[in-house]
């Protein structure tokens, strides 16, 4: 394994770094794992990469790297490091339109190509990996710059049900009594009344 | 599978439930996607592993109490690679599947429906489950109500987990649906609406509540689908809300144009009426476009009054029962895909004409409707 520290081409300036995803970043760190020679490459800001670089010179064991590595970029199996990097880096918005064709999700193998094609994709992960195509696709309210889940969440469970089906309940008695008393019909406009005040 | 019998024996009783607006108004259906996590999403995924999550789902329904409890041992569940293209078609007219689901059925697509036929979960279509509630006329919210307590208590049952992003929602194989997952869309038949001539009006209207307005798939019968187009960005409540609001204006359109209508084009108007009944109580052999533009005539003419007894809701199922391949389960028939060669292809279609032309002249027998005296 060996870790690198240097510039960055022209190319990739304006890349986002994959730590903090704030500061354009300036310095590029490549590890080789081990098990498949593949090279790994983060693109860090100047501050972040000050953060990790003192740490990987201090000759780690593997297991203390690795450690270092989880913490550093969430994780240090290959597939969760690559899908990061191309997430975080925000490579997919920056790169030329013929590179970005072969960008591939590492985890279901679906490639943007494909995604632009069927609109479909793979897995959970191509969100983070087409992150800014993602984005483009999803349809936005008048008024609404960038797209964010606002309706419910698994914790939220029966709540949100039960809530919409007394709000429908109270919504029909509301009608029911409107056409009661457009009918004149008091008695039962009268009954309905009651109904909804017991309801709220 | 039968229309008529056991599993949807009680699929005419729901049609029966009480609705606002079903004059115009056919029927509302949401759709909620989730996908589990730590899976690839249907498309991508191996067989073999998303037999996995139908294991898990059946897990749900009969061990964990799904069918016992929740749907009081009414449910039912169909494996949609056992089933013929017409019973996938079936379920589709049914159901308002999306028609892919249907065309390529797989041994790990499976469909669990309530009793009744108005709730169901569809098991690897698009995403790894879809929860629908579909009902007769305007019930947006009852029909959101009903879709998400199915969720919760089928979340409640399975162990998988969904996936979920703080930030984006629900996952779902379709960026668009991602957010909440959720499609709420209502059919609409609309003949006032597109006689006042603002229909680009509306159109542009439709964008600002999100919302899109496009003709079903009767040409000429002049019925529409509303479906939201963002899934993301609002609640769930906020979206069927704005839906709702858009249909309200729509509705209004929709008689001021009926009146308008009727009172300048009285003549004609009656007598398209009159026309369809004739044709329905005589024909021989009738296509379901022509059979759902007839029946759609008949529906103005209870609007307007003019037809007595006959009810919105009879002719809202009729629409559906009318349907290709209702019509073929009925008269135990096959539908022809459309690998099949055309001769055989218009045999059996002309076969099932000939059932459909049947089913309208005994309804016209047994309706005896009486237009008014003024008529003679």
């Amino acid at each position: 394994m060996m870790s690198g520290h240097d510039g960055f081409d022209d190319d990739n300036a304006a890349v986002l770094c994959c730590h903090c995803h704030r500061n354009p970043a300036t310095v590029k760190v490549a590890f080789m794992s081990d098990a498949g020679g593949v090279l790994n490459e983060h693109f860090l800001c100047e501050p972040c990469a000050s953060e990790i670089s003192p740490k990987l010179t201090q000759g780690l064991s593997p297991e203390e790297l690795s450690e270092l590595l989880r913490e550093f970029f969430g994780s240090d199996s290959l597939d969760d490091m690559i899908t990061q990097a191309l997430d975080s880096s925000n490579v997919v918005g920056n790169l030329e339109e013929s590179d970005m064709a072969d960008i591939t999700c590492p985890y279901c193998k679906t490639t943007l190509r494909s995604f632009r094609k069927t609109g479909r994709l793979g897995c959970s992960r191509c969100y983070r990996v087409f992150r800014d195509v993602c984005l483009e696709n999803i349809p936005l309210w008048p008024g609404d710059e960038v797209a964010r889940h606002v309706g419910m969440c698994p914790q939220d469970g029966a709540s949100v049900s039960d809530r919409v089906l007394h709000t429908t309940r109270l919504h029909a008695l509301r009608k029911q009594l409107r056409l009661a008393v457009r009918s004149e019909d008091y008695l039962s406009a009268a009954k309905l009344r009651d109904q909804i005040k017991r309801l709220k | 599978m039968n229309s008529s019998g056991s599993p949807f024996s009680s699929l005419d009783d729901v049609w029966q439930m009480a609705s606002t607006d079903s004059d115009a108004v056919l029927l509302t259906y949401v759709r909620l996607s989730r996908n589990a996590e730590n899976f690839r999403f249907p498309s991508t995924e191996d067989s073999a592993t998303l037999m996995e999550l139908v294991d898990m789902a059946r897990q749900a329904a009969y061990d964990n109490g799904l069918f016992a409890d929740y749907w009081h041992d009414r449910g039912v569940e169909f494996c949609l690679g056992d089933l013929n293209y017409t019973e996938r078609r079936f379920l589709e007219e049914s159901f308002q599947l999306p028609y892919q689901l249907i065309v390529r059925a797989e041994p790990h697509q499976v469909l669990f429906s309530s009793g009744d036929g108005c709730e169901n979960i569809v098991v690897n279509g698009r995403d790894h489950f879809v929860f629908t509630s579909v009902l007769p006329g305007c019930q947006p919210f009852l029909a959101l109500g009903r879709a998400l307590k199915l969720e919760h208590e089928f979340s409640t049952r399975i162990i998988a987990k969904y996936a979920y992003d703080e930030e984006l929602g629900y996952l779902t194989t379709r960026p668009e649906d991602a957010g909440t997952g959720l499609r709420i869309g209502v059919l609409v038949h609309l003949p006032g609406y597109l006689s006042t001539h603002r229909t680009s009006a509306f159109k542009d209207i439709a964008k600002r509540y999100n919302v899109t307005l496009k003709e079903y798939r009767w040409p000429g019968s002049n019925v529409y689908v509303i479906e939201n187009t963002s899934a993301m960005g609002k609640s769930e409540e906020q979206i069927v809300m704005s839906m709702h609001r858009y249909l309200e204006l729509l509705l209004m359109q929709e008689r001021v144009g009926r009146e308008t209508l009727w009172e300048s084009e009285n003549a004609l108007m009656s007598d398209q009426i009159c026309r369809s009944l004739a044709l329905l109580g005589s024909a021989r052999l009738i296509d379901w476009q022509e059979c759902a533009m007839h029946l759609f005539a008949l529906r103005l003419g209870v609007s307007n009054g003019i037809i007595k007894n006959l009810d919105h809701r009879l002719l809202n199922y009729l629409a559906i029962r009318v349907f290709p391949c209702h019509i073929a389960l009925e008269a135990g028939m096959e539908f022809p895909h459309k690998n099949e060669s055309a001769a055989v292809r218009h045999k059996m279609m002309t076969e099932i004409d000939s059932c459909r032309a049947r089913l309208c002249r005994k309804l016209c027998k047994i309706w005896q409707i009486d237009f008014p005296s003024s008529w003679e």
